[in-house]
This record gives structure tokens, C-alpha cells and sequence, in this order.
């Protein structure tokens, strides 16, 4: 009877061993991901420096901020636990309260997430994956370590950039020092004599309202100089010298310092197309409607003449007011200009008297929906009477009626 | 003996039949399919690392693995345009062992492409694929079915190669697909079948996706079953022709008393063993039990331990979101194709149509134009047949060298700059010029030996090398613009952001 060789057993055995050794190690491998060491050294920054602090209240596990609106689930928060607790400042990242607190004002971070400011890779969850440097990822984390490698001893703050994804149609924004100083730079230069940027402009160069989401395939390296190959070194060297970029170029030279070129370039990636954000995350858009210059004058007029009182205090909204050129959008209580005739007739009563005891659907409004001060009640009555004698005087020559119409 | 009756609930839940004697305890263990799994004795020969080297029993336990892994990917993997992308971020980043998931079921993948390929070649190389003298043999027909299965697992690779829906992904498919645009007549049409529409979208990730997740693993099961089905009824491997040519040859034993029986009752006649069985003898034969289970057991374990070593160090890359817009710089389609996109470059209908179908084609039809029944399981027939191979070979390495040499130094549009005429350049071009010398080849060598085994023992081991030289040409040699770099010149650095 053959039996089977030695050979062929130790092969299967060590084959099985070796099996067992490797899903030990992918085991080890999933269970001891980096984001797990980080939770446990907060929860002992936590009980060193907040003794009274209750552990349990700090959340375990994966941790994400999910923004609908934006498309994105960010992880960073679950090893940057400590950016919204306060006294964290001096503690090293990943643990660090976050730097502008007051910046979460307007910028809730349930409501943004992180990468939409910072860049970064916010479904990662490993520091090198997560910080967005690894190749085909090509929005990393624009923080300092990226700046350094422009410039070492003033590193340019580059997520500006992504500030002006949402700020780019204000002219100037608090915080966004070099992205102000390139648009401003774009007013000066006049940039848009011959570029079109945001719908409008001349048409000798290309467009650029959305420049900042062109590929890296799309620039053309061939004449560079430096070994480093970014969209960003390209701009900066084309801002400082086209011809040389593209030789071709008619592009004027306009002798921009390397600041200059650096705030230019950032402001031309940031103009990414946005069109998909909703509406509320883009300041400096006109959100109103759209009114002639005569209906701004006369918007204008109403609220700062001499009736600005009976706006403020919502009176036109029943009663229009000749005397100080206020039209009632609805009419529905007689003009106040001629209120102290009006009130004599109807109740056999002076507007005094009326004001502070008034009767009938005034008795309700004053009552309930506009409760003036003594002091207001006089100025009403001064401010009636102004108008009483404005359009009693000119009673006799022509009225103003083509407003009323 | 005695036999107890089923009683309890579990008893009847389990097994719908209990033997009530003696005879029919006997008869369910002859119909037991899973005792029946393998013969009842192997041969040492068949047995042998070195001559399968078990390069089926490997592709079929890489297509179990595949089968498992891509079972639990399927519970995560979201078939969307908008969320494919990230879901594999997801399994990725999120998903315990999710990772080492994605990973066994890619590097699985490749290797079982690649196994699919080493198989076909051992099979041919040892001719296995000839009828030999096994009563009821069909192995000429189960060399087509592995042809189908080459052709299957290469479609399922394919739609896989999509679903992660990255650059990579996109790109691979948007060259692979237009390949199939290049075929005359209909070939815009097969594209728009395949796509489901003009360009790849949602319609072409839903189409395959689903041909790689339920209709392609259905059909390649169905096939591989039957073919390892057809080995049995084909009388084992082909090896065990040399015991029966050793037998022949032997003076006559005397009849020996045997029983025979039926398979099951679904399969006609008997098998080889049952029904010779002076071919197997205890020199020269083992009992499958526990000889050869013990060895498919040692395989399967084995190409485990390869496949997820493999899988543990190395990182299943995804590229950047695909971008219909932005071309990655060379595109190119997965690396079983770069031999054709090498040939693609030069002419797309003959590397794209011709040189593919004939490929296919030819290879179904190996067993029909070879039908030499001599050398059956032996490596390269004999001892000329190993010459002939070398020479097939080193044949190969000269055709392809200077065939590509041509496409890359003389560019053929630059040599006949007065003609317009596609068509010419569709005749005149280095990949016909490769087609014709194996052509030759293999007419060479049959009007020297007279021998088609010869012959085509040649031309195969020409096309293996002019193949991998071919994929190798397509994947590290060609770099942006489709231009030729040295394996030595780096290519231009790709530019990023920041």
C-alpha cells in the first residue's frame, strides 16, 4: 500500500500554517487602524486637562460629517476630535482645538463638512490617504505643508482657493487676504478687456469662468523649465511670463512680483464651475428680484423721505400717504394725509384724541399688531399734520396723481 | 445490519430517503454524486505536478474565490453612476476588510486570465486536445468548450474591469469597446449593443454589471462543469493515453473478472476505468482516496495562500472619478488586450478584427486541422517536436521584434504619403506583415516534416512568445501619445494640482 510522500504533507502543512499566519495578519491588519490609537490619546489629553469631563461622552468609532446638500461625507473628525472643544489650542494636531473657531459662525460645521474648505480626501480614514497626497487624488489638504513647498519661509495660504469657491463673486472677503489682493490685481490689470469672467468680458483670450477645473492634461508642459509640474507653477510662471510658457502667446507681460502671481493663479484655480451648490453657500450673488431704476428711487424715497416713519412702522401697508409721496400697495384704509379732515368727519373727533383712544379696526391694530410708545404717537401726529399741510397747500395746484397710478 | 427508520422532524428535513435493506444502502452510495466526484483510482502519471501542472484545478479555484468574494462585494458595491465611485471608496476606507476584499477579487482576476491562458497552453503543448483511443472520447469538443471559457473569462474580466467606474475603468472600456466598433458593417452597431447607448453611462454600467455579476458567472459555471465532466467521459487526462499505448504494445494479460456499473443511471454507457481495467494495475495507479483529494486539497490551499499573499501587498489602485471629458494620457484597455491594442495602433481592423476572430477561430479549430493521433499527453510529442517548438519560438521573437521595429521607426502612412485609400493601409501594415509569417510558419514547417502536430507545435509556440511580447510591448513600452519608450527612458512626469 503506497502512502502519500513526506514531502507533499509538509507542503499542505506548511501551506495551512502559512494560510493561518496570513489572516492572522489581515485580522491584526483591520482591527488596528490608525484612527483608533488617535481616539484613545484624546481620551487622555481629555482626562489629563478635563479632569471632570465624562469619558463616555466621547463618541468611539468612525465619525462623519454628512452634507447633503454638498455631496460629502467627511471623516476628518474622527481623529480630529478636539476641533470644537475649547482649551485644546496648544495640544498637537490631530488633536488641536481648530485655529478660527469664529469662523464656525458662519460656517456651521454640520452645515459644511471640512473638505469643502480645506481639501483633503474626507471618506479616508488614514493621515496619508486623508491629507489627499496620493496619486489620481487631486484636491489635497491646503494647509502649510503643501504652501512650504512654494515658499518655505511665507507660505501661501492656498485654501483660500477653496474659500473662493463659494466667495467668488464678492469683491472682498474678511480673511481672504491674497484671493483680495488677486482680485483686486484683476480690476487693476482690467483682466477682463480681454477675457470673459462670469459672463462677461472681451474675447481675445479664453475664457475663464471656470478655468479652475481644467485638467492637468490641458496645460501644455513642453516649454517648462522646472521639474515641478503643477497647474499651480504654470500659472505662476505664465502670470510672469507667458511667452515663455506659450510661446505663442499675446499675452502682455506685466511685470507681476511673485506674490502677485502666486494670489493671481490662486484666484484663477479657484474658479471652479459652482453651479451645482446650492444657492445659499454663494455669498455676493443678487438673490432679489429684478426692479427698474424708478422702482429702486422710489423704494429708495419711501424708506429715507419723510414718511420713512410710516414705513418702518408698517402703516403703508393700509395707507398711502400723498403728502410724502407713500403708495399703499393694498389702499385698504383711506390716505393718511388727509387723516385730521378724515377723522373729523367719520368720528366728530380730533386726530389727537383718535391716535390715543382710537376705535373700531384701529383699536385692533394698535392693539395688537403695531403698539406704538406715547413718543411714537406724537411723532405720528406731527408727521400727519406735515402731510395734511403739504397737500392741503398745494390742494390748488396740480397734483402729483401720475405716481398714483 | 440494522437500519433505522426515520422518525424525528429533523430526520425528515434532511434526508427524503432511508435504505430498508442491505441492497439498497449498497445503491445509495454507487449513486452518491459526491462519491463519485473523483474515479476510484488515478494514475501516477495523471497525478504528476509536471505534466497539468494543475493549472484547471488553480482556475477553478480562483473562480471560487471570485465567486465568494464578489458575493459579499456585491452587498456593497452600488451599480450608479453618481455612487459607484464612492462606494468603492467606501469598501476601501470603511469596510471591515473590505480592502483585502477588492483586493483578493482583483488580483483573483489576474491570475485567473492568466491561468485560463498557461492552461490552454499546456493543454495544447501536450496535446492533450486529440481523441486518443478511449472508447466514446470526445476531447476535440472539450478543447472548444475551453475555448468558450477562455473567451467567457475574459468578458467577465472585462465587465469587471468597469464597475469601479475610475479613470482607469472608463478608459480601458472606451478603447476596448471601440475595437468592436472597428468590425466592417455592424461594428457600430455591437458597440451601441454593448453600451447601451453612444458613449458609456449609466446603461452601460448596469448592462455590465449584470453580465458580470449573474449572467456571465452562471454561464461559465454551467461550461466549467461540463468540462471537467468531459474529462471523466473522455477517460481521464490525456496521459493515461500512454498507459493504453504501453498496454497495446504489451503482450495480452489474461480477461480479469469485473463487475461494471452505471454512473447514476444519467450518464450512457460506462466509464473507461470500469471498463478496462487491466489498464489500471497497482504499479501504476493509486486509490483517488485519499491520493488525489489530499493533492486537490494541497492546490486549492496553495493557490489561497498565493492569491491573498498577493492581495496583502498589493494595493488595488482606483484612479480619479471617471471624466468623460479628460483623457488619461496613454488610455489603454486591460492588459490581456495591450497585445491587440499594440496591433490596434496599426491597423484597427486587422490587430482589432481580423487577427483576434482568426486567433479565436483557429483555436477552436486545432483539434479538426491536427488529427494525428500519435504523442497524445506527452510535453511537445517528442523529441523533434521540442526542436520545432524552439524554433516556433525563437521564429516568434524575430517576426514580433521586427514587425514592431517597423511600426515604430517607420511609420507606414509616411512611407506612402500619396496614398489616401484606408483600405491600403489596412492591407499594407506591420500587423498583417506578423499575421503573414505565421502563416508561413506554419507552412514551412508542415512542407519540411509533413507533420500538421509539428506544424501547428511551431506556430503555437510562436504565437505564445509573439503574444507576450506583444502585452509586454502594449503595457510597459508604449508611454503618453502611444509613443516608444525603452524599458530604461522614464515617461514625462503626469502633471497634478498642487
Amino acid at each position: 500500500m503506497k502512502k502519500i510522500g513526506k514531502k507533499e504533507i509538509t507542503l499542505l502543512l506548511v501551506s495551512s500554517i502559512i494560510f493561518l499566519g496570513l489572516g492572522a495578519a489581515a485580522i491584526i491588519y483591520d482591527a488596528s487602524p490608525e484612527w483608533v490609537y488617535y481616539q484613545s490619546e484624546f481620551r487622555q489629553i481629555i482626562s489629563e486637562n478635563f479632569g471632570s469631563v465624562d469619558l463616555n461622552s466621547i463618541p468611539r468609532g468612525i465619525q462623519q460629517i454628512w452634507v447633503e446638500d454638498l455631496n460629502s461625507s467627511d471623516r476628518c473628525i474622527t481623529c480630529h476630535q478636539g476641533i470644537g472643544w475649547k482649551g485644546l489650542e496648544n495640544i498637537e494636531q490631530p488633536w488641536k482645538t481648530h485655529p478660527n473657531p469664529e469662523l464656525f459662525k458662519d460656517h456651521p460645521i454640520e452645515k459644511f463638512g471640512c473638505t469643502i474648505c480645506h481639501g483633503g480626501q474626507g471618506l479616508a480614514l488614514s493621515e496619508y490617504d486623508a491629507h489627499g497626497f496620493v496619486k489620481h487624488w487631486e484636491e489635497p489638504l491646503l494647509g502649510k505643508t503643501i504652501g512650504m513647498e512654494y515658499d518655505p519661509r511665507n507660505p501661501p495660504t492656498l485654501n483660500e482657493i477653496k474659500c473662493n469657491f463659494c466667495h467668488r463673486y464678492e469683491r472682498e472677503t474678511a480673511g481672504m487676504d491674497l484671493i483680495n489682493h488677486g482680485k483686486k490685481l484683476l480690476r487693476d490689470k482690467a483682466c477682463k478687456v480681454c477675457h470673459v469672467i462670469n459672463g462677461d468680458g472681451g474675447s481675445l483670450g479664453p475664457d475663464l469662468t471656470h478655468e479652475g477645473d481644467k485638467h492637468a492634461e490641458g496645460f501644455d508642459f513642453s516649454n517648462f523649465a522646472t521639474e515641478q509640474t503643477t497647474i499651480l507653477n504654470w500659472h505662476v510662471n505664465h502670470f510672469q511670463t507667458p511667452n515663455n510658457v506659450v510661446p505663442s502667446s499675446i499675452m502682455p507681460e506685466m511685470n507681476f512680483q511673485t506674490k502677485d502671481a502666486v494670489a493671481l493663479s490662486m484666484l484663477v484655480m479657484s474658479w471652479k464651475d459652482n453651479s451645482e451648490l446650492p444657492i445659499a453657500y454663494v455669498p455676493g450673488l443678487n438673490k432679489k428680484d429684478i426692479q427698474t431704476p424708478e422702482e429702486v428711487e422710489k423704494e429708495r424715497e419711501m424708506r429715507e423721505g419723510d414718511g420713512a416713519f410710516f414705513v418702518e412702522n408698517s402703516c403703508f401697508i393700509c395707507h398711502s400717504i400723498k403728502g410724502f409721496n407713500i403708495k399703499s400697495p393694498t389702499e385698504k384704509g383711506p390716505d393718511l394725509s388727509y387723516a385730521p379732515d378724515d377723522v373729523r368727519a367719520r368720528f366728530s373727533r380730533d386726530l389727537e384724541d383718535f391716535i390715543f383712544d382710537p376705535t373700531g379696526t384701529m383699536k385692533i391694530i394698535f392693539e395688537s399688531q403695531i403698539v406704538l410708545t406715547d413718543e411714537q404717537k406724537w411723532e405720528a401726529i406731527e408727521k400727519i399734520r406735515k402731510a395734511y399741510n403739504i397737500v392741503t397747500n398745494k390742494s390748488g395746484e396740480d397734483k402729483p396723481e401720475k405716481n398714483h397710478n | 445490519m440494522s437500519l433505522t427508520p426515520k422518525t424525528t422532524l429533523w430526520d425528515k428535513l434532511v434526508w427524503s430517503w432511508r435504505p430498508e435493506s442491505n441492497r439498497e444502502a449498497g445503491s445509495s452510495i454507487v449513486s452518491n454524486f459526491l462519491l463519485h466526484w473523483f474515479p476510484n483510482r488515478v494514475t501516477l502519471k495523471s497525478l504528476a505536478f509536471g505534466y497539468s501542472l494543475y493549472l484547471g484545478t488553480i482556475t477553478f479555484t480562483l473562480f471560487l474565490i471570485l465567486t465568494l468574494s464578489g458575493i459579499v462585494l456585491m452587498f456593497l458595491y452600488v451599480p450608479s453612476v453618481e455612487r459607484a465611485y464612492w462606494s468603492i471608496k467606501d469598501i476601501d476606507f470603511a469596510v471591515s476588510f473590505g480592502w483585502l476584499l477588492r483586493r483578493t477579487h482583483r488580483i483573483a482576476a489576474h491570475l485567473m486570465v492568466a491561468t485560463v491562458f498557461l492552461h490552454m497552453f499546456r493543454v495544447f503543448l501536450t496535446g492533450s486536445y486529440k481523441k486518443g483511443s478511449a472508447n466514446g472520447s470526445t476531447r476535440p469538443f472539450n478543447w472548444v468548450l475551453g475555448v468558450g471559457l477562455l473567451v467567457l473569462t475574459l468578458g467577465l474580466s472585462f465587465t469587471g474591469y468597469l464597475l469601479p467606474w475610475d479613470q482607469l475603468a472608463f478608459w480601458a472600456i472606451t478603447v476596448g469597446t471601440s475595437i468592436a466598433g472597428a468590425v466592417p458593417l455592424v461594428g457600430e452597431q455591437m458597440r451601441q449593443f454593448l453600451l447601451g447607448g453612444t458613449i458609456i453611462g449609466q446603461n452601460t454600467l448596469i448592462r455590465f454589471y449584470v453580465l458580470h455579476v449573474a449572467f456571465l458567472p452562471l454561464i461559465l459555471f454551467g461550461v466549467s462543469i461540463w468540462h471537467m465532466w468531459r474529462i471523466r467521459k473522455d477517460g481521464g487526462l490525456a496521459v493515461v493515453e500512454q498507459i493504453r499505448e504501453e498496454a497495446v504494445e504489451s503482450p495480452p494479460e489474461l480477461p480479469k473478472k469485473t463487475k461494471t456499473y452505471s454512473i447514476l443511471g444519467i450518464a450512457k454507457g460506462t466509464t473507461v476505468h470500469v471498463k478496462e481495467p487491466s489498464l489500471l494495475n497497482k504499479a501504476n495507479s493509486v486509490p483517488s482516496s485519499p491520493f488525489l483529494t489530499f493533492r486537490t486539497l494541497t492546490i486549492v490551499l496553495l493557490t489561497l495562500v498565493f492569491t491573498i499573499g498577493l492581495a496583502l501587498i498589493t494595493p488595488a489602485p482606483l484612479e480619479g472619478p471617471a471624466n468623460p471629458e479628460v483623457t488619461p494620457n496613454p488610455a489603454k484597455a486591460p492588459w490581456y488586450f495591450l497585445g491587440l491594442q499594440e496591433l490596434v495602433g496599426y491597423s484597427a481592423l486587422i490587430g482589432g478584427v481580423i487577427i483576434p476572430g482568426l486567433v479565436i477561430f483557429g483555436l477552436a479549430l486545432i483539434p479538426f486541422l491536427d488529427r494525428e493521433q500519435k504523442y497524445i499527453g506527452r510535453w511537445f510529442s517528442n523529441s523533434s517536436g521540442r526542436k520545432w517548438s524552439v524554433a516556433g519560438a525563437g521564429w516568434g521573437i524575430v517576426s514580433t521584434a521586427v514587425c514592431m521595429g517597423i511600426g515604430v521607426t517607420m511609420p507606414v502612412r509616411e512611407m506612402f504619403p500619396g496614398i489616401e485609400s484606408q483600405l491600403f493601409f489596412d492591407i499594407v501594415n506591420p500587423a498583417t506583415l506578423l499575421l503573414l509569417t505565421f502563416v508561413a510558419l506554419y507552412f514551412l514547417v508542415l512542407k519540411i516534416t509533413g507533420s500538421t502536430r509539428l506544424a501547428a507545435t511551431a506556430t503555437f509556440s510562436g504565437f505564445i512568445v509573439s503574444f507576450i511580447l506583444l502585452t509586454y510591448m502594449g503595457t510597459a513600452l508604449r508611454g503618453p501619445n502611444w509613443d516608444f519608450y525603452w524599458p530604461w527612458q522614464s515617461w514625462p512626469e503626469h502633471p497634478i494640482q498642487f
